[in-house]
């Protein structure tokens, strides 16, 4: 609808604007706060029901004093702001004007008018609110028009509107609240946001029973990367108003950037209060949009719509779904197009869109959204920084400090900038090397140690995966490991606090280093192979494989890749199994961004393996490579199914139900963890939740479980369940009851024998059989629970020896070897290692050994030299032999062994 | 402050040195050097070599091609281990271990089992006594009547200890007693050559109370208030029992060695549990200071440490004393000075070059070494 042009009243000649404003104001705040007494009391109970948030209280009561005529000069702001608050934007709006059609008197005019004004925003009425704002002054009118002007692309209109409005920073206190943050307002719209957070600490005192400020100081500590005081705030203003929108909506953003599943929940709060609060449709939508489910999207986008039809926010989330719609022309010429209509210089558009190609893992293609938005406007902060940082993701270091220099120069705030720039910084105590094919860096603390295991491995990975795939890289890949966990996750997000292992942004990868994690929790080599098979997958699709796909590739690569190798199963995943079921394939990729409950993403990568490894059983590794082509041609998981697959998404999951039933619902039923009570009775089972579970990616095996006895007097008398009687067979084992413990635990494992984890069934045989000197017996038991994935660094060393004992001294190498893969930094290893690989004429290898146990520290430095020099010896490398045992004989002259080599050195 | 300077500082403060027993023991081995010759030799290479190197000299001119451990004095080494209170079963199995091992381990090394005694929370056969208040006591009082000065004197502790914010306490059967308490008992102790490791929690705060001329200790953690549960028991434990430890390969594991190895591994331990380090394992044996963590010439903690030895290495043997013998063992001792005297000098020199005359020395060490050992039948 068009509006007639209102004017808000006289302006007296030669008064400056602010000023005028602010004697308007004066005015209005002087009727508001010295009518009559009565008038007055009332009006302050009415504003107190207002923050609390008892808005309809409030409503009625200013509707009785306007309908008695009392104070509407005052009474009618307030309402029109509780009517936009509660999202009655059309209310507010017609009320107001027919307010200012009607009243000629100036009292209340210019409140009016900006209240209209605000409501005709909301409306997306953007013509007729600058009518109504153009010709007011005042603060908040100053800031109002600069949001006009910004959404038009007019920086410069602006800015200059900005700038006079903080002008009345000089005269703050004289200001109403709704002055005082249009004035503060416009500071952050200038980039003055230590000033701004200066004057929010001096309106906090000024009115510290006013939530709105609280929620806008809270809204700008969110904005420059505080979201613990940003929490706080918010926390403050809801304590007095619990409904206040900006708030809650605060708290939502908080949430959403968290991948918490709580801001859904908080935006239904907001839109309880405000139904037409298209700002927390907005971030709905975008949550939907990180799940990919796209109705959803659409359908909150149409909501914004009828609310206001001409939103530049909304037009760019339309452009940002045609996009990863694969609709770019949609994308372009539609809404991209509708957009820089508007507004030429409306970067964000592009910037939207980059962050949702990041959370699909198109960093190249993220990358020229972020500049795109950089082209059309400069002080996008954050683009720039996500624009550096994904260059570093694609291995562009060097361009990417340049933009994340000048990302920090604008913008000192932004934590992602700084961590990543600090890891860079810290690049100087890693080693650089190239392979044919890698770009490694390596810490220098564990290069020399690491380096030949990590070469190995990354060779052997990226051979398999590219003949079976069929893809090779074109350019190196670069490989980089983390001894420290932290900038692993720096590396990865830009943030500490991740809970995953290793990340693949293409030809990039990043994981931690077996230092990283504690002995046993880590299998190195099967996080290296995961990721190197996401370099495959990402490749050939250009980046637009789905996630569960990739994902679930990988987690069937590295099962495969070596035997024992891949996540092992845990009580976690059966758990997961048992409560909430299998994903349908409809929503499986959304599981990796936003998961419905804390261990959802590692059960999905679960999922996605398995369903990898029945589309191999069923159809062949064929159909995988065509699957791939066909993410590549932008098909859809419904598309690439029905013409690869030939069966829709519904069909397959009821195929895909009955594989997995077969595969592991035998043992979800047998484990049964959530039955009853009285069947847990004295166990205490301990559910370790994997740290920062949540984020999307490659998790570590996800959670654990302490079986721990508790007192025996409360055990059922013949446990049913694979829990029950592994706690009986390892009480019985304690008392000498070798058959009975025994029977129990093969019951065990008969019920569930994918279980390696912490009382395991097959250690605690392995054990009876040692006890009962039955050492062949024990080692069969060890070799399958090394089958089922253990991880205990103990065990390996326990059936290496049993392995070495019983003559198979290969086996015992092999089983070593594969330990490194949980327990790197055992001197014990490499040392036994070395010896037995020297002892089986294996000295290349043997060298490896001794010399990792050098780069270790050991105790016993003279014997690792003199070792490394026997194995030198035996290769006939008379120099490097030579020189060890020198330095052996340096730090232990009187070393006999080492003397007698030097001797024999000398006499060849 | 370099290396050179630590040292002129030390050697200028000279009467802090105390070695008692070097004189006989090194000039026994050697055959040729008298008691004071012996001090001149070590005085020198004080002067003259690095940190690890003069210790491992002081630790070679006692030890070496001794026979058993009362050679290395020319005294006895009185060695008490005490195993406090667990608490719980699991901890009372791992100290009563660590108590056993630990005495198996000093035993093997050349202790003699009369002058071994091993204080458990329950007395079992294997064990002296129960480790109370009352039998520590009386243990200490009848060794005050036994040890003499040129004895060497050793005391372990394993268990719990405790801080209060004043004072130390061992935690044991029946009433604790405090490092004060202890300290007291040991007055009457003689040896000039003590050595006490302390392998309990809060253990730090027992130094000052304990310290004294001619003891070194060693505390599993650097302040009263590290209060958990230490490890550090479990490696030093090992470090006696492994022949690894004795890095210098000279037959014989010093408690410093021991100290090393047992910090080394604790240090490991923590990194590969991704835990926050709650011990710092010191160590103290000028007599007067408050310890290091590391035994370096910085620090200028170690050289008693590096003195005592622990455990001996092998099987005691009959060396002949023939006058080849004599000659070679005196040829050999010169060449050993030799080779530490080129490795001080290491660093002015080119590598190449080094290594070169390294190899001369070594090879002639080595030759001598070959000889001796065709001669004493090895």
């Amino acid at each position: 609808m068009r509006l007639k042009q209102i004017a808000p009243g006289p302006q007296q000649p030669g008064i400056r604007p602010a000023v005028t404003g602010k004697r308007i104001i004066g005015a209005m705040l002087a009727c508001l706060l010295f009518g009559s007494a009565t008038t007055q009391a009332a009006f302050e109970e009415e504003l107190n029901l207002y923050r609390q948030g008892k808005y309809g209280e409030a409503v009625g009561r200013l509707e009785d004093s306007l309908a008695r005529g009392q104070d509407v000069a005052g009474a009618l702001p307030l309402l029109l702001a509780i009517l936009i608050e509660t999202g009655e934007y059309e209310p507010a709006r017609d009320r107001g004007l027919r307010y200012l059609e009607n009243q000629s008197a100036p009292e209340g005019r210019i409140e009016v008018s900006i209240q209209v004004a605000r409501a005709l925003i909301a409306l997306g009425e953007y013509a007729e609110a600058e009518a109504l704002a153009g010709p007011i002054d005042t603060p908040e009118s100053l800031w109002l028009r600069g949001t006009l002007a910004d959404r038009r692309g007019e920086r410069a209109v602006a800015d200059e509107m900005y700038s006079r409005a903080a002008g009345g920073v000089s005269e703050i206190a004289s200001l109403g609240v709704s002055g005082q943050l249009g004035v503060v307002d416009s500071l952050i719209a200038l980039g003055q946001y230590r000033e701004a957070n200066d004057l929010f600490r001096a309106l906090t005192e000024l009115h510290p029973a006013n939530p709105e400020i609280k929620a806008r100081w809270g809204r700008l500590m969110a904005r420059k990367h505080n979201p613990g005081d940003a929490e706080a705030l918010f926390g403050e203003a809801l304590q007095m108003n619990p409904r206040h929108p900006g708030a809650v909506m605060g708290m939502a953003e908080l949430a959403a950037g968290g991948w918490d599943n709580k801001a859904v929940e908080l935006i239904e709060q907001a839109l309880a209060v405000n139904p037409q609060l298209t700002e927390a449709r907005l971030l709905s939508a975008g949550i939907y949009l990180e799940q990919e489910k796209y109705n959803e999207v659409a359908g909150q986008l149409d909501a914004v719509d009828r609310v206001n039809p001409n939103s530049l926010e909304a037009w760019s989330y339309r452009a940002a779904l045609e996009y990863l719609s694969d609709n770019d022309a949609e994308a372009d010429n539609q809404w991209i197009e509708r957009v820089l209509a508007v507004n030429p210089g409306y970067g964000k558009v592009f910037e939207l869109i980059g962050d949702f190609l990041v959370i699909r893992r198109q960093y190249k293609e993220a990358g020229v959204f972020y500049q795109r938005a950089l082209d059309l406007d400069d002080r996008l902060e954050d683009a720039r920084s996500h624009l550096g940082i994904n260059l570093f993701r694609l291995g562009e270091e060097e361009q990417a400090r340049r933009v994340l220099e000048a990302a920090y120069d604008r913008d000192p705030f932004n934590i992602w900038t700084v961590n990543t720039l600090r890891l860079m910084d810290s690049f100087s105590q890693f080693d650089s090397f190239e392979t044919d094919r890698f770009r490694v860096k390596l810490h220098q603390k564990e290069s020399k140690l690491l380096r030949p295991y990590v070469e190995e491995i990354l060779d052997e990975s990226l051979t398999s995966l590219t003949t079976r795939y069929k893809y090779t890289p074109p350019v190196k890949v670069i490989f980089e490991m983390y001894p420290n966990h932290e900038d692993f996750a720096v590396r990865t997000l830009g943030l500490p606090g991740l809970g995953a292992l290793g990340a693949s942004f293409g030809p990039v990868v990043a994981m931690d280093s077996p230092a990283a994690r504690a002995t046993g929790e880590f299998h190195w080599g099967s996080t290296l192979w995961h990721e190197l098979a996401h370099v495959i997958t990402l490749g050939i699709t250009a980046n637009r494989v789905p996630r569960w796909f990739t994902e679930g590739l990988s987690v069937y690569e590295e099962a495969h890749a070596r035997p024992g190798w891949g996540d092992p199963m845990t009580m976690g995943l059966v758990q997961a199994l048992q409560t909430h079921g299998l994903v349908p394939m409809s929503e499986l990729n959304g599981v990796f961004v936003r998961p419905q409950y804390p261990n959802q993403v590692v059960f999905a990568y679960f999922q996605s393996g398995m369903i990898c490894e029945f589309i191999i059983e069923q159809h062949g590794f064929g159909k995988i490579l065509e699957m791939l082509q066909a993410y590549r041609d932008r098909k859809n998981d419904e598309e690439v199914f029905r013409e690869v697959l030939g069966t829709g998404l519904e069909d397959f999951d009821s195929q895909f139900r009955e594989f997995a039933r077969e595969k592991t619902y035998g043992f979800a039923a047998a484990v049964e963890l959530d039955m009853e009570p009285d069947l847990h009775e004295g166990m205490h089972v301990e559910m370790h939740e994997p740290e920062g579970g949540e984020s999307g990616e490659d998790t570590p095996e996800g959670v654990e479980i302490s079986v721990l006895p508790d007192d025996p007097s409360d055990q059922p008398s013949v446990p049913e369940d694979f829990l029950g009687k592994l706690r009986q067979a390892a009480e019985f084992r304690e008392e000498g009851e070798f058959d009975r413990a025994m029977e129990l635990a093969e019951e065990a494992k008969a019920q569930f024998p994918l279980y390696a984890g912490i009382g395991n069934p097959y250690e605690l045989l392995a054990n009876i059989y040692l006890a009962q000197d039955n050492k062949q017996a024990a080692l069969e038991q060890l070799q399958e629970w090394f089958h089922q994935r253990g991880r205990n660094p103990e065990t390996f060393r326990k059936l290496a020896d049993l392995q070495a004992e019983l003559g198979r001294k290969p086996d015992a190498i092999r089983t070593l070897e594969e330990s490194l893969q949980v327990s790197m930094f055992s001197v014990e290893t490499h040392e036994t290692l070395g010896r037995w690989l020297l002892e089986s004429e294996d000295s290349d290898k043997a060298v490896r050994e001794f010399r990792a146990v050098l780069e270790m520290d050991p105790a016993d430095k003279a014997q690792a030299h003199y070792r490394l020099a026997t194995a030198y010896w035996e290769l006939s490398d008379r120099a490097n032999a030579r020189e060890q045992v020198l330095t052996a004989l340096e730090i232990a002259p009187g070393y006999r062994d080492a003397q007698k080599l030097l001797l024999q050195l000398r006499e060849q | 402050m370099d290396f050179e300077e630590v040292m002129e500082d030390r050697m200028s403060k000279s009467d802090q040195f105390s070695f008692p027993a070097f004189g006989p023991a090194a000039g026994r081995a050697a055959g040729v050097l008298t008691a004071n010759t012996v001090r001149v030799g070590v005085a020198a290479l004080l002067l003259a070599c690095p940190w690890s190197a003069t210790a491992q000299i002081i630790e070679q001119e006692i030890g070496e091609g001794q026979i058993g451990e009362e050679a290395s004095s020319g005294g006895d080494t009185y060695a008490v281990v005490i195993s406090g209170l667990g608490g719980d079963p699991d901890y009372a199995k791992m100290i009563d271990g660590w108590g056993k091992d630990l005495s198996t381990a000093l035993n093997s090394g050349g202790v003699a089992p009369e002058r071994l005694y091993w204080l458990s929370e329950k007395k079992t056969p294997d064990s002296y006594a129960e480790a109370s208040r009352e039998r520590v006591q009386q243990l200490l009082r009848k060794l005050e009547q036994e040890v003499k000065p040129e004895d060497i004197f050793q005391l372990y502790l394993i268990g719990h200890g405790s801080y209060d914010g004043y004072e130390y306490r061992f935690n044991i059967p029946g009433p604790d007693f405090s490092a004060e308490e202890l300290g007291g008992w040991l007055q009457g102790i003689s040896s000039e050559r003590q050595l006490i490791v302390n392998m309990t929690s809060a253990s730090g705060a027992a130094i000052i109370p304990l310290r004294k001329k001619g003891r070194a200790l060693i505390t599993s953690t650097a302040a009263g208030q590290e209060r958990n549960f230490s490890v550090f028991a479990r490696y030093f434990v090992a470090a006696v029992q492994d022949d690894a430890s004795d890095a210098d390969k000279n037959q014989a594991i010093s408690s410093l060695e021991a100290y090393r190895y047992a910090t080394r591994e604790v240090a490991r331990y923590y990194e590969s549990m991704k835990r926050l380090a709650t011990e710092h394992a010191t160590i103290e044996d000028l007599g007067d200071s408050d310890g290091a963590r590391e035994a370096t010439p910085e620090t200028g903690q170690g050289l008693l440490a590096a003195a005592i030895v622990v455990r001996r290495l092998g099987q005691a043997r009959a060396s002949a004393d023939t006058p080849q013998i004599r000659r070679l063992r005196a040829r050999k001792l010169t060449a050993e000075e030799a080779i530490e005297q080129l490795k001080y000098a290491k660093a002015s020199m080119e590598t190449g070059e080094y290594f070169q005359k390294l190899e001369q020395l070594l090879v002639n060490l080595a030759q001598i070494q070959a000889r001796l050992d065709e001669l004493e039948g090895q």
